[in-house]
């Protein structure tokens, strides 16, 4: 490889990590990406939140037949498989969106892959590559804070956002092992001095998403009818935190080339918009009628406990049968808590968000009609 | 029957209306909403009017063993004892505590109801696309609320699709 640059995606055969690579393509012409990726049959096996709804949505893999994108097939979780990757290669950059992200995975099976997989990864690192210029972009989520403790603001009585200071309180597997991946990154920037940066997105949208944010739209869509929930006290109101996947790649990209994020952790939602004007927006989007209920809020946090436990006997009940629920709990439990974060230590590195949340999620919706991954009239898309 | 049973059916008759039409014929009829509306109400309302208006004879109903209208009601307001007497036509009579059910403002009490079986019809149909949604694809709330084996037959059945 003779490229400008040289660096390594893994996870590229997923939704973050294609659109990852497609920004590297673009940003720097002449760079040489090594991208990496599970075998595809073991892909097929482990990644089953890819086929909840459909088994027909591909994700934007065709960036990677691009004559600067080597893919070398490998598993995070056999240590032997990863040696081709650092083969004669010294990279620029690292980035890691590599992780089972998946609500409904076993927390054994979650550590295996994003803890066991990224210590196995990090050890290959610090044997073969200079950690006097390498750079590790490390994607972990919001959801490592959970629901803070929020502070409100005195006038408005509104939620204050939380920043990066929060403690971790993860509240279901997945987070718990990114909390654990985050941990066990510390310790190699602590004990190797590998020069890492931590990004934590929201919930992460756009063309080719099919898990999280798509289910929502898809659900929303399924329903033909609309529930706004009104809080009260307003203080209760909730926050909706999301963000652009192009936006995510945008920012690992600066965050590699700024010197001051070694280190650091950085939130990555847009900027904040209230959840009942987002649903009410979706709704007008795909031109169904909704129903607005005030509902005062210990009684919300009573249907809400109320839906969290049929989640949770639904899934018992899936695991019983070898099914995947159409909704996994910890969705029910994300859209019944506050997460309300700020980008702010971001944008004060001079990052600027090509997306807000509405000509974001427009432009998604857009998408996924015109290619027929949301069911409309003409389409006739049918889903499990 | 009375008010109250034909609110009911009302209601039921309105959700089985947009069930049916999401279910069956909505491309074949795209009027069916409107048709089975009229049929359904129109029916009910000419049939407890005449009730309503001793046309047809509530005592004729007592050829029914579980149904039996008290001697002390008056021959020339049974009708309005019928209709105003929730569960008499299940042998399980409810009477409002009046003494008789003379007097214009049964009159218009009863165009009230009368008016609410169209409203309640409505209700019934509006909670139907609530529940199973309107257009072909949508399967409104119950595809949240849906169990796992339901999950399961969908997805077998559309994978079959595809393979054939």
């Amino acid at each position: 490889m003779t490229g400008e640059k040289l660096f390594l995606v893994d996870g590229a055969k997923g939704h973050s990590g294609t659109f990852m690579v497609e920004a590297l393509l673009k940003e720097y012409p002449n760079c040489e990406i090594v991208a990496t990726d599970l075998p595809s049959d073991t892909r097929k096996e482990i990644m089953t939140k890819e086929t909840v709804f459909t088994s027909k949505l591909k994700y934007n893999v065709q960036v990677l037949d691009d004559p600067r994108v080597e893919f070398i097939a490998a598993d995070l979780t056999k240590i032997e498989t990863l040696g081709e990757l650092f083969k004669n290669k010294k990279y620029d950059v690292i980035f890691h969106p590599a992780s089972l992200y998946d609500y409904f995975a076993e927390l054994d099976i979650l550590r295996k892959i994003n803890v066991e997989g990224t210590r196995n990864l990090l050890e290959l690192i610090c044997e073969t590559q200079d950690l006097n210029s390498l750079r590790f972009i490390h994607w972990s989520t919001c959801g490592v804070y959970g629901e803070p403790d929020y502070k409100h603001d005195k006038k408005t009585k509104y939620v204050i956002l939380a920043d990066e200071t929060a403690p971790f309180n993860p509240p279901n597997s997945y987070n718990i092992s990114k909390m654990e991946q985050e941990l066990l990154l510390k310790e190699y920037m602590e004990e190797k001095g590998l020069k890492a940066t931590t990004i934590r997105p929201g919930v992460i949208y756009g063309p080719y998403q099919m898990y999280g944010a798509y289910h929502v739209l898809l659900i929303l869509k399924m329903m033909g009818h609309g529930v706004v929930p009104l809080l009260h006290p307003k203080k209760h109101r909730l926050v909706y935190p999301s963000v652009h996947v192009v936006d995510l790649s945008r920012s690992a990209i600066l965050l590699a080339n700024k010197e001051e994020a070694i280190g650091e952790a950085y939130n990555l939602v847009g900027d904040p918009v209230w959840m009942d004007d987002w649903l009410e927006w979706v709704f007008g989007q795909f031109g169904m009628k909704c129903t607005y209920l005030s509902v005062w809020f210990p009684l919300f946090k009573f249907f809400t406990k109320l839906a969290t436990w049929i989640a949770k006997r639904k899934e018992n009940k899936s695991r019983k049968l070898g099914v995947r629920p159409s909704i996994d709990r910890p969705m029910v439990e994300y859209i019944t808590h506050n997460h309300a974060f700020s980008n702010q230590k971001l944008k004060d590195l001079g990052f600027e968000f090509q997306y807000d949340t509405w000509t974001g999620y427009k432009e998604t919706i857009d998408w996924y009609i015109e290619n027929g991954w949301l069911p409309t009239e003409r389409n006739k898309m049918e889903v499990y | 029957m009375g008010f109250i049973e034909g609110l009911v059916l009302c209601f039921i008759g309105g959700w089985l209306n947009s069930y049916l039409y999401r279910k069956y014929l909505r491309k074949r009829n795209r009027a069916w909403l409107l048709w089975f509306g009229i049929l359904w109400c129109g029916g009910l309302i000419t049939f407890d009017f005449l009730i309503y208006i001793d046309v047809i004879n509530a005592n004729w109903f007592e050829i029914l063993p579980w149904i039996d209208i008290p001697d002390t009601v008056h021959p020339s307001v049974v009708g309005r004892y019928w209709m105003f007497t929730p569960g008499a036509m299940f042998g399980m009579p409810m009477p409002l505590p009046v003494e008789n059910y003379f007097g214009a403002v049964w009159h218009i009490f009863a165009l009230f109801l009368f008016l609410c079986y169209i409203c309640v019809f409505t209700v019934g149909q509006n909670l139907g696309r609530f529940t199973h949604g309107r257009l072909t694809y949508e399967k409104g709330a119950w595809y949240i609320l849906r169990g796992t084996k339901s999950i399961q037959k969908s997805k077998e059945k559309i994978e079959k699709q595809m393979e054939e």
